[in-house]
């Protein structure tokens, strides 16, 4: 090369060996930790507990109800992030939640979780559906007839 | 050498290296990709191929920006300078198709127009872990584009190996942008130390080879160095014959600039030391078949007139030289290129 090139490229890299490991330095010194999920130990119902339950299987879930509520019981790591839970009236073929379905909430799936039942459910026959939303399909459907499980 | 712009001349050595480097190429994507779905059995394919261009460039781009020192420092390598600019085209080629990808993927299935995603869609500059690194990588991405889109001998000859060498060095600034597009992109969130680790020793050896090759030219050029003028003022001893060897060249600093003492056949001629093509140094080459080869991709000239034998173009500047009691003396005023200068005759000055 010629000398005036040779200059420049001297003095470019100068620059470059002292602020490129600086920005390699600096980019991983601001890292933030990883946020970690705290998953909260999932208390597996005991004997006790689970008498009243029902299994819900596809789903790793086990329900109970009361009068105008629904218990939500994971038996284990669900296999799904994002699992919505409807009640809805009519028949469970139906795969989907439907016009007239009505959430009752997210499945977080490590914690026993209770859900207040719509009056609807007390005067009608309906399903449960859990339903993926990244999936968009049913995780599991059973039929809730009105007044709940007994 | 090339009289009229042809397609890129093809011969033996040229396939073979691209010929490795395209095998090279399948094996690191195919293991990259191979293992990256049997450890991460839940990535999906864009993600393995993504990441898979985006390092495979990367890593060539290493590979390109330590050729050189390499070469400086041991002239063994110099079989991987021959061929460079493939190289250099593939890793733009591997940058585009890693771009592409992710343009698609993180921008294209919005209702915003993806180039505008891309260049709108992270602003928050002031913050270095939420830096818009994608936005960094386009402007390596740019660079990459020009360089390789100038890279053919056309474009060489036509801006003048000078401007087009200043062209080609902004591969450093894409480097840099693309150490900050790693650094402050994927680094932020990729825990693996493998990666970091390995981004650290890519930089610390492309760094370490420049100094190192550097200041071994900054102490050679100030060895070589001469403003001794002889008794007349206007030739510059330069070193004794004694100290070139046949058929080699010893390369001095006169006024600034290199130059190429050549020995052969009892003469001595004296040339720029920089090659017409990519301004590669000529003084580290060899006479064969009687001209001046350049080490770098065999460019040659006569060494009485700089001049490339016909039917080919390119000319060196020429220096004025004589030798007495056994020393060569040069008159460092640059003669216009291939101005043809009668040789020193070593023997019919040897005793002065
Ligand atoms: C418009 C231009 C570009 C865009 C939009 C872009 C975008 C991205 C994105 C989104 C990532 C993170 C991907 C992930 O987390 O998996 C990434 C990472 C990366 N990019 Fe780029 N990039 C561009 C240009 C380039 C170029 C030109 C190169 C190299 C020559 C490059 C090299 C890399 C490397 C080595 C990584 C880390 C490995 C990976 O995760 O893929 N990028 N880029
Ligand atoms: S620089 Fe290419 S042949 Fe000399």
């Amino acid at each position: 090369m010629i000398s005036s090139l040779r200059r420049h490229h001297r003095q470019a890299f100068l620059v470059l060996a002292v602020v490129l490991p600086l920005i390699f330095a600096a980019g991983l010194l601001v890292r933030r930790s990883a946020p970690v999920a705290e998953a909260p130990p999932v208390k597996l119902p005991t004997a006790s507990d689970r008498s009243g339950l029902v299994a819900w299987d596809e789903a790793g879930l086990r329900l109970g109800s009361g009068a105008d509520y629904l218990d939500v019981v994971p038996t284990g790591a669900a296999g799904f992030p994002d699992i919505l839970l409807y009640w809805s009236p009519g028949s469970p073929e139906a795969d989907t939640p439907g016009s007239q379905a009505i959430l009752l909430g997210p499945i977080d799936g490590v914690r026993a979780q209770r859900f207040p039942l719509p009056d609807f459910a007390r005067e009608f026959d309906g399903y449960l559906i859990a339903w993926s939303l990244a999936h968009r399909r049913a995780v599991a459907v059973r039929a809730w007839p009105k007044g709940g499980l007994r | 050498m090339s009289l009229t712009y042809g397609a890129i001349g093809w011969n033996r050595q040229k396939k073979i290296y691209d010929l490795v480097l395209a095998c090279g190429i399948v094996l690191y994507l195919s293991l990259f990709i191979g293992l990256g779905a049997w450890l991460n059995p839940g990535a999906t394919v864009e993600t393995l191929l993504i990441r898979g261009f985006g390092t495979c460039a990367l890593l060539l781009l290493h590979i390109v920006l330590i050729i050189g020192p390499l070469c400086r420092i041991d002239a063994r390598f110099l079989p991987l300078l021959y061929n460079r600019r493939h190289l250099g085209v593939t890793t733009f080629i591997m940058g585009l198709a890693h771009a592409g990808l992710a343009i698609f993927q993180f921008h294209a299935l919005g209702d915003l127009n993806p180039f505008v995603s891309l260049l709108v869609s992270n602003t928050r500059f002031f913050s270095l872990p939420d830096f818009p690194f994608q936005q960094l990588g386009f402007g390596a991405l740019v660079i990459l584009f020009l360089m390789a889109s100038t890279s053919h001998d056309f474009w060489l000859a036509n801006l003048s190996a000078p401007v087009w060498k200043r062209l080609h060095m902004s591969v450093y600034a894409a480097y840099a942008l693309l150490i900050a597009h790693v650094t402050l992109g994927v680094l932020q969130a990729e825990t693996n130390p493998l990666l970091a680790a390995a981004l650290g020793a890519g930089l610390a050896s492309v760094i370490s080879l420049h100094l190192v090759s550097g200041s071994r030219e900054v102490r050679a050029d100030s060895h070589s160095s001469l403003s001794s003028f002889d008794g007349a003022g206007e030739f510059v001893d330069v070193c004794s014959v004694d100290e070139i060897a046949e058929k080699r060249a010893r390369i001095v600093t006169l006024a600034g600039e290199r130059v190429a003492v050549f020995k052969y056949d009892g003469k001595i001629s004296v040339l720029s030391n920089v090659c017409q093509h990519q301004n590669g140094p000529l003084g580290e080459g060899r006479i064969v078949d009687g001209c001046v080869t350049c080490p770098w991709h065999g460019f040659q000239y006569l060494p009485d007139s700089g001049a490339s034998p016909p039917p080919f173009i390119e000319r060196v500047p020429t220096f004025r030289v004589k030798v007495d009691g056994g020393r060569v003396l040069v008159n460092p005023r640059p003669l216009p290129p291939g101005t043809r200068v009668e040789p020193a005759r070593i023997d019919a000055n040897a005793s002065g």
